[in-house]
Order: structure tokens, then C-alpha cells, then sequence
């Protein structure tokens, strides 16, 4: 009985102790969640969703980074009220419906194609710190590591698509428009 | 009970006389037997004897003599050995001696101790056996010493699988992920942890040279297994490499190693440059002692020097075993401060000598203790001890010592191609700035493309990386001067580049994650508060361990053990972590809160990637326009250096490109690529065969800022040569505009219209000359 106590102990301790090392999230964990969260910043014109219902798409171009992680994150959570629903595109006349488009890992002859694809499009790219993302017509670029802020927007491109992105969202990263003003 | 024994005796008393009569002949039957040394007959009749009526004192003499001379009944000679002392006819010195030894065997170190101060109170000068008392009071003292501090530590038997498994020696590679065991038979088995623990042990095939051989080490990665084989004799030793499950052919350790005595046991350091090694060679201090070689610059192992008075006694050492930090020796010995047969003892490594041995108390058992293997952070402690009262019979065990030294082992893996697959590469590591070469050169797994590298803290290395197929890859590492013990993943992937059909170049993609396993400085931030309560966790745990106790089901504690193995996939746990983390950011952006986003930036575990494009040069050897490295006793012609280190890349002087490639001379460029376009007469329109190229060469130029492009347009000889020049200048442009954007800096292109004047093209043929010649180099610049 002792023995079974001490060894029942000894997997408290353990358990304990693992449990605090997931504290540590990594980088995608962190990036989904932010995706996430961007539905709560920013507005979709309502002819992007057929219904008060209808989920967010959340669109990943190309190279997927997240593997199963994004399912856990996004899966089974709402926000304002609508379900999450992942597509996986691999070229750009694929993207239709789609709120979210995250595009990572992309040659830049594929990127300027699939902005020229989404340029007329309600949907919100999100570059993963690809080089110069938001002045090519992209919307949100996360920065590198310890760049200040954690992602760039471009305000201007994302008016033009109609969705208006909220003051502290953009409060909280860099601003940068197409046409290389800076403010 | 005694009322029984009363009435027993009440009904024999009829008989009693007769019954005296049986207790004389059994004795006489006895005495006979123990008189011609046949003692297991004369225990018999002794014994039979003693059950009717108690033996005296000179008969128990003879039973207890009887009993220490049967294999496995010495024991049972105590209580006639204690019986014997009360007659003044016996050898009582000799009582005492075999008393105190027995004792010590049942763990009665007290009453062990006292007869052997009795015998040495009472011992003559020239008494023979007083060094052995001597020796056994000593030992009995240790044990008591020792015993009593066991209680401090966490020791288990390894559960089930490896608990049905009878066992002799067992090795742990360093990350504490595979064991190597042998058993009883000499076969040997490998067993991996998945979900958590050791799986079901694979048997290893065996080269047939194995035969008659025992397995006494692995490499720190596991792909190597050493052998001490007997042949001719004795024991020599040897290593076989390990491929899938197959020992593959074993070699003869090269240099000074082997004799004609035996060696037995070996140990290298985590480095490759040291090794020790157990042998009963003549000259030490004892019969068998441990000695150490350093590999020499032909990478053989020089004539071995004895360990050393601080190691060796002029009792037998054997097994050493050396922590992969390099600073503690463990080893076998029946000497130093011994508990009863080998014991394992460890040393620490104090500037060239050692420190005085100390007794490994969470190990060692009175009989032999031979078997010992650690990880890397000296965390784990995994051997092979026999059983108590039945020393043959050997299980596995652990401790877990919370240990942490500093060390950064490095597991990684390397594949090459696309698709990615492993491949074969081999892998120098130097130690910068000195340049000397770690002495493995470590050959990643071929089938999974695995290998592991151990680094001591607070230096730089340079890895020098060469795959098939690809150019050598230099890797600088900077391993942190870290307090504690570090796991650093690594992933090396090779590609390709092929532009217009042509290999280029080819990139190298390196990921460093490393897992810092101790980081607390969470307490201060304010991602606290968003930490989830681990209450809840124990709550439930708690809950459920009552629940098994109560209903004592022990299919229950299996379930336990599934939760503590793999507490990740309880989703319930993560979600609840990945709620914290959303609303974390949630809150910090609709509070416009960057410093809480800053922290969250800080603590993610972020992927140190590194990559490089190197590009062939396509009119050179390669040795004309790598770099040449020099370590010391080897020149490698390798890529650039790659940094790992985040700081070592931000420090890292980007070469700046932004002059006029125009000004470059010939001898400044390395030519990467050339690609001709034909044009129908008097046309400028670029045929279609030629766009995808030409995207893929674009691609090439956004991928790489530092290349530059010409582009030559050429007319053949009709028509005037004002028109030609004009002509040959459009079809240059309509390339250029294929190319152009904003992306590629105009300092980066270079356009020419030759005309008519066209000197690359010998025969003059009229289709060949009407053509754009793309050019893609690289400027060579300081």
C-alpha cells in the first residue's frame, strides 16, 4: 500500500511537471491563435457569408505549417457566433469562398498570382513573414522573431477589399501601404 | 503449539526408548558421512536427527560444516553455527569467521560486525584470516553505512515488458530513448520508449562471430554496440556496428588495445578522443585494473596507461563506464569503500586525476555489481541488479536522480532531395576557435537519416556536413554556456535548385529548435495570470487514484499509466491551454496591450531556421571556388559558414549589393547560369517554350537579391546594321519586360543590343544568331 502511495506520488510529480512544460506554446500555436483572433477585429462585408450562420473559411495556400494543430485551435471554437471550417488550396482559382487566406512559403511569381487573384476578393491574406507581403497588396504579413511588432498591415489594401480592420488591431503592428508611404 | 508438542511427546513416550534409538543411528549415520565429506547426506541425517530431539552442541557443528559446504543452503548453517559456540570443543574463531561472513549475506550487518570483532579481538599475530576480517568488518560497516542512505533515492524495477526479462547487462543511449540489454543466454535486446515507456524488446541477430562474446558498451547514439569476444583464449575487445536489427561483422578495436590477457570492458568519451577499458594484463595494481587510451591522429588508440592509483586496488576493477559530460567515471571494483563483491563506484574527473572514489549507494547490492549506464543530463540511471538471496537471477532497474548537467545534446536528422528523404552523409564536428576535430565522425543513420551529437557547454562548433550528392556543408553551432542540461533538435534538409532543366545551385534549409527544459523565468510575467490552474489536473488525477485504491483494480493503474505518459493527448488538457492562450491575445488586443503580446513573442518556442542558396559556379571545379577550411590536420573545402545562432545572424554583415552590377568585371562574377532564346526572323516576340524558363529564372532572381542578369540580344547579318541593332535592342527588352518588377532592383540588370556583332556564335549560322543570351551570376565581391 505504501509502496503503491509513494509510486502514486511519483506520477503526480510527473504529470505535474509536464503539464507546466506546455506552457511553452510554439510558433504555429501561436499564429493560429492569432488567426483566430483576427475574426474578432476585423469586419467582413456581409455578402461574404450566405447567412448569419455560415462559418469562417479559413484558407491555407500552399505549404501547410500548422499539421493538426490548426483543428484543435480553431476546430471547435466560435467566434461572433460562427464555426470555423479549414480549406486547403493549391492554386490561386481554387480560392472562392474564403474569409481567411493564410499563405505561407510561396514562390513570389505564385504569390504575385494569387494576390492578383484575391485582390478583388473580401478576404484577409495573411502572409507568414514573407518578404515584403503587405507592399506587394497583401493584408497582414506576421513579422519575424523580435521584429517590434508582430505583424505588419496594410490598411489601405484591406479597405479596398471591404473589410474594415479595428483601430487597436492596428494600433498594436506596423502599417504599411503599397504605395511605400509610411505613417 | 506447545500444548501439541506435550501431547506429541505424551503418545511417543511409549516408543521414546526406540526413538533414541533412531536419534543415535542418524547421528552415527551422520558422523559417518561427514567424516568422508559427503556433506549433502550428512546434512540429511543431522537434520533428521535434530528433528527428534535438538542436536548438541559438537553435532550442530558438523550440520552447520555440512551446510556451508551445499550450493544455495549456507544460510540455513546460521542457527547450528550460533548452537555450536556453546561448546568450548569447537573452533570458535572459526565459528565467528563463517558467522560474520553469513550474517553479512542476510543483511545482518550488526550481528556480522560483532563476530568479526570477536575474532579480531581474539585473533593471534600471525593469524591468516585477520585481513579478511579485517576487510569484512569494513564491508559490513560500509553496508550498514550505506543501506541506510539507499532510502534517499527513487529506485523501480523497469515495469513491464522488461520485467519478465532475466537479465546481465543493459545499456541506455545517451537521451535516455533505447536500451541494449543481454540476457543470461547472451542474447541481446533493444527496446525503444514510445507513448512513454519501453515497448516489448526486439531480439538482435547476432553475427555468428558473437557467439561466444558479451556485450560491454554502446556509442552514445546507439548505432555502435562493443564487444569483449572470447577467442584464443581470452577476451579481446571489439565493436559491430548496428543496422536495422542485424549486429553487422564485429571489428577488432584498433591500436595498442588487445592482448594476449583478457580485456573485458570499455568505455569512450562522448568526443571520441578517450577511452577506458578493463584488463587483467600484468603490471597493475591488482589482478584486473582499468586503463586508459587517447586516439591518436590516425584515429588508432594509443599504448594505454594504467588508470591509476586513485582508480585501480589491488583488488579487480572492471566496467568502466564514463558520463557523457566526461567528468565522472563510474566503474566496477571489490575494493575501495566495497559492500560485498563488485560494487560500482564513481569518481569525478578533478584536472588530470581523479577524486576518491565514492560508493554508488542507489546501486549496489552485497554481491557483484557490474552494471551501470547513465544519460546524457545524468537524469537516469538505468542497470541490471541481481535479486536479493538470488544473486543469478538479474532484472532491470532505474533511479532517477534530478540530475542536471550541462550538456546540450543535439538529436537530429538530415535528408536530402524532394521528396525529402534520408540520406547517406557523414558529419565532422570541430571545435572552434581551436579548430581540433571531435574524434567521432558520426554517420547518421542512413535508413532514417538520424544522428546524435553531445556538446559541452560554452563553445562554438563548426559542423562540417557532407551528404551524398551535395557540396560539403559547413554549420556553425553556438552551443549557450548553459547551467543545465539542453536538447537541441536539428533538421538539415538539401534541395535542388534546377533552372531551366539545369542543376544551379542548391539549398540548405537548417532548423535549430531547442528545447530549454528549465526555463522558469515565467514567474514575472504576465502570462501568469493566464496560466492554467494545474489543480484541475489533480483534481481529476486525484479522483481517479482514489477510485483504483478503493476498488483496487489493477487494470485501473494501467490507465494511470496512460495519462502519465502521455498527458498531451489528453485534449481536454491542451484545449483548456489553447483557450488560456486565445483569450490571452483576445485581451491584450482589445486592450491595445503590446507588452503582453511582446512577452508571448518572447516565451514562443520558436524554430531557429536557418537557410543558405549556394549556386555552382558553371565554368569551375568545385575546389576552385568553395572555401578551403582549415582545421587543424584537415583542409575541407566547404560552403560558406552558416550561422544557427539568431545574434550570430543579426551581427552577421550582410554584403551590400546595391551598386551597378554594370561596373563588375568579368573575374568579379561567377557565372551560375545561361540560357539562349531563339527569335523568328525580324521578330521580337518570345515563343512559348521559352516563358516557363523564364518564370523559373525570376523566381530565381526574387529568391536571391545578390543575383545579377544580363541579357544580350542578338540579330543575324540581313538587313542594315542600324535596323539589327535596334532589332537585337527590342528582343532584349521584351525578355527584360518578361523579368522586370518591382522586386529586382534595375542596379541588377544589365541589357545589351550587340547587333550583327556577334562573337559567341562561330559558324555564322543566320537562325542561331537572332537570340537572347540570358546570363545569371553571382558578383564575387569582398
Amino acid at each position: 500500500m505504501k509502496r503503491r502511495l509513494t509510486y502514486i506520488f511519483f506520477i503526480v510529480l510527473l504529470f505535474g511537471s509536464l503539464s507546466s512544460k506546455a506552457q511553452n506554446f510554439t510558433e504555429y500555436e501561436v499564429k493560429a491563435a492569432y488567426i483566430f483572433n483576427f475574426s474578432k477585429f476585423i469586419k467582413w462585408p456581409s455578402a461574404s457569408f450566405d447567412n448569419q450562420a455560415s462559418p469562417y473559411v479559413l484558407g491555407i495556400y500552399g505549404n501547410d505549417p500548422f499539421g493538426s494543430i490548426i483543428k484543435k485551435i480553431i476546430g471547435n471554437r466560435k467566434s461572433n457566433g460562427r464555426n470555423w471550417v479549414v480549406k486547403y488550396y493549391s492554386r490561386p482559382d481554387q480560392i472562392k469562398q474564403c474569409h481567411i487566406l493564410f499563405i505561407s512559403d510561396i514562390k513570389p511569381s505564385e504569390l504575385r498570382k494569387v494576390l492578383d487573384h484575391t485582390s478583388k476578393l473580401p478576404i484577409l491574406t495573411v502572409g507568414d513573414e514573407i518578404n515584403k507581403f503587405c507592399q506587394q497588396g497583401g493584408e497582414i504579413n506576421f513579422t519575424p522573431k523580435n521584429s517590434g511588432k508582430r505583424f505588419e498591415i496594410n490598411n489601405k489594401e484591406a479597405n479596398r477589399a471591404g473589410l474594415s480592420i479595428s483601430s487597436k488591431l492596428l494600433m498594436l503592428s506596423k502599417i504599411i501601404s503599397t504605395d511605400e508611404v509610411k505613417f | 503449539m506447545r500444548i501439541k508438542l506435550i501431547l506429541y511427546i505424551l503418545l511417543l513416550l511409549p516408543i521414546f526408548s526406540s526413538a533414541q534409538d533412531d536419534f543415535k543411528k542418524l547421528v552415527k549415520t551422520g558422523d559417518r558421512y561427514f567424516n568422508d565429506e559427503q556433506y549433502e547426506d550428512a546434512a540429511y541425517f543431522y537434520l533428521k536427527a535434530d528433528s527428534i530431539k535438538p542436536i548438541n552442541a559438537d553435532y550442530s557443528f558438523n550440520l552447520a560444516i555440512s551446510l556451508i559446504n551445499i550450493e544455495d543452503r549456507k544460510l540455513e548453517a546460521i542457527p547450528y553455527f550460533e548452537k555450536s559456540l556453546k561448546s568450548r570443543r569447537n573452533d570458535e574463531q572459526f565459528i565467528r569467521k563463517e558467522l560474520g561472513t553469513l550474517y553479512h549475506q542476510i543483511f545482518q550487518f550488526d550481528k556480522a560486525i560483532k563476530h568479526f570483532t570477536k575474532y579480531l579481538n581474539n585473533a593471534g599475530r600471525d593469524d591468516t584470516f585477520i585481513i579478511y576480517c579485517e576487510r569484512m568488518l569494513e564491508t559490513c560497516n560500509n553496508a550498514k553505512k550505506i543501506f541506510s542512505k539507499r532510502k534517499d533515492y527513487d529506485i523501480k524495477p523497469l515495469p513491464y515488458p522488461l520485467l519478465q526479462h532475466d537479465t546481465k547487462n543493459v545499456f541506455v543511449t545517451v537521451d535516455g530513448q533505447i536500451i541494449f540489454f543481454e540476457n543470461k543466454e547472451g542474447d541481446i535486446f533493444k527496446s525503444e520508449i514510445k507513448h512513454g515507456r519501453f515497448q516489448e524488446p526486439t531480439k538482435l541477430i547476432k553475427h555468428e562471430k558473437l557467439v561466444n562474446s558479451n556485450l560491454v558498451n554502446i556509442s552514445i547514439d546507439g548505432q555502435i554496440l562493443y564487444f569483449s569476444v572470447f577467442q584464443k583464449n581470452n577476451y579481446d575487445l571489439y565493436k559491430s556496428q548496428l543496422i536495422g536489427l542485424t549486429i553487422q561483422k564485429p571489428e577488432e578495436i584498433s591500436g595498442d588495445i588487445n592482448t594476449k590477457f583478457n580485456e573485458f570492458d570499455l568505455t569512450i568519451s562522448a568526443d571520441g578522443t578517450i577511452m577506458f577499458f578493463s584488463s587483467d594484463r600484468p603490471g597493475g595494481y591488482g589482478k584486473s585494473d582499468i586503463y586508459v587510451s587517447n586516439r591518436l591522429k590516425n584515429n588508432e588508440w594509443g599504448t594505454p596507461d594504467n588508470a591509476g592509483p586513485e582508480i585501480n586496488t589491488p583488488f579487480d576493477e572492471r566496467a568502466p563506464f564514463l558520463q557523457a559530460s566526461g567528468k565522472y567515471l563510474y566503474f566496477a571494483s571489490q575494493g575501495h569503500e566495497n559492500i560485498g563483491g563488485f560494487d560500482i563506484f564513481k569518481s569525478d574527473k578533478k584536472d588530470l586525476t581523479w577524486s576518491a572514489p565514492e560508493n554508488v549507494v542507489y546501486i549496489n547490492t552485497i554481491y557483484d555489481d557490474l552494471s551501470f549506464s547513465q544519460t546524457a543530463n545524468g537524469n537516469l540511471v538505468i542497470y541490471s541488479r541481481p535479486k536479493d538471496f538470488e544473486p543469478e537471477v538479474h532484472k532491470l532497474w532505474s533511479v532517477n536522480l534530478s540530475q542536471n548537467i550541462p550538456l546540450t545534446i543535439v538529436k537530429g536528422t538530415i535528408q536530402a532531395g524532394t521528396p525529402l528523404a534520408p540520406v547517406k552523409a557523414k558529419i565532422k564536428v570541430y571545435k572552434q576557435p581551436e579548430g581540433d576535430r571531435m574524434k567521432y565522425i558520426y554517420d547518421p543513420n542512413p535508413i532514417t537519416g538520424k544522428y546524435l551529437l553531445i556538446f559541452p557547454p560554452g563553445k562554438d562548433y563548426d559542423m562540417v556536413v557532407q551528404a551524398d550528392g551535395f557540396l560539403p556543408q559547413l554549420i556553425h553551432i553556438k552551443v549557450p554556456n548553459q547551467t543545465y542540461f539542453h536538447e537541441l533538435f536539428q533538421e538539415i534538409r538539401l534541395y535542388s535548385i534546377t533552372v531551366a532543366n539545369k542543376k544551379v545551385g542548391e539549398k540548405i534549409e537548417v532548423e535549430n529548435v531547442f528545447y530549454d527544459i528549465y526555463q522558469t523565468n515565467l514567474s514575472d510575467s504576465l502570462i501568469n495570470k493566464y496560466k492554467p490552474e494545474r489543480e484541475k489536473n489533480y483534481d481529476h488525477l486525484l479522483q481517479m487514484v482514489e477510485d483504483i485504491i478503493n476498488t483496487t483494480d489493477s487494470i485501473g493503474i494501467e490507465n494511470i499509466n496512460d495519462i502519465r505518459e502521455a498527458p498531451r493527448v489528453s485534449s481536454n488538457n491542451q484545449q483548456e491551454s489553447y483557450d488560456h492562450l486565445l483569450s490571452l491575445i483576445e485581451d491584450a488586443i482589445s486592450t491595445t496591450d503590446s507588452v503582453s503580446l511582446a512577452l508571448l513573442d518572447k516565451q514562443t518556442v520558436e524554430n531557429e531556421e536557418s537557410s543558405d542558396i549556394y549556386f555552382y559556379s558553371s565554368n569551375q571545379m568545385p575546389h576552385e571556388y568553395l572555401e578551403k577550411m582549415v582545421f587543424k590536420g584537415d583542409t575541407v573545402f566547404t560552403k560558406p559558414r552558416i550561422e544557427t545562432n539568431e545574434k550570430d545572424k543579426e551581427n552577421f554583415v550582410t554584403k551590400n549589393y546595391d551598386f551597378n552590377y554594370r561596373n563588375l568585371k568579368e573575374d568579379q562574377k561567377r557565372l551560375i547560369l545561361r540560357k539562349t532564346i531563339y527569335f523568328d526572323v525580324n521578330e521580337v516576340y518570345i515563343k512559348t517554350q521559352y516563358l516557363y524558363d523564364i518564370e523559373q529564372i525570376t523566381d530565381l532572381l526574387y529568391d536571391n537579391p545578390s543575383l545579377g542578369i544580363e541579357i544580350h540580344g542578338y540579330a543575324d547579318e540581313r538587313g542594315s546594321a542600324e535596323y539589327n541593332k535596334q532589332l537585337s535592342q527590342r528582343r532584349a527588352n521584351e525578355v527584360y519586360k518578361k523579368i522586370q518588377s518591382d522586386l529586382i532592383k534595375s542596379n541588377r540588370i544589365i541589357i545589351e543590343g550587340h547587333g550583327e556583332e556577334d562573337t559567341g556564335n562561330a559558324d555564322k549560322s543566320l537562325s542561331k544568331s537572332r537570340r537572347v543570351d540570358i546570363i545569371i551570376f553571382k558578383p564575387i565581391i569582398e
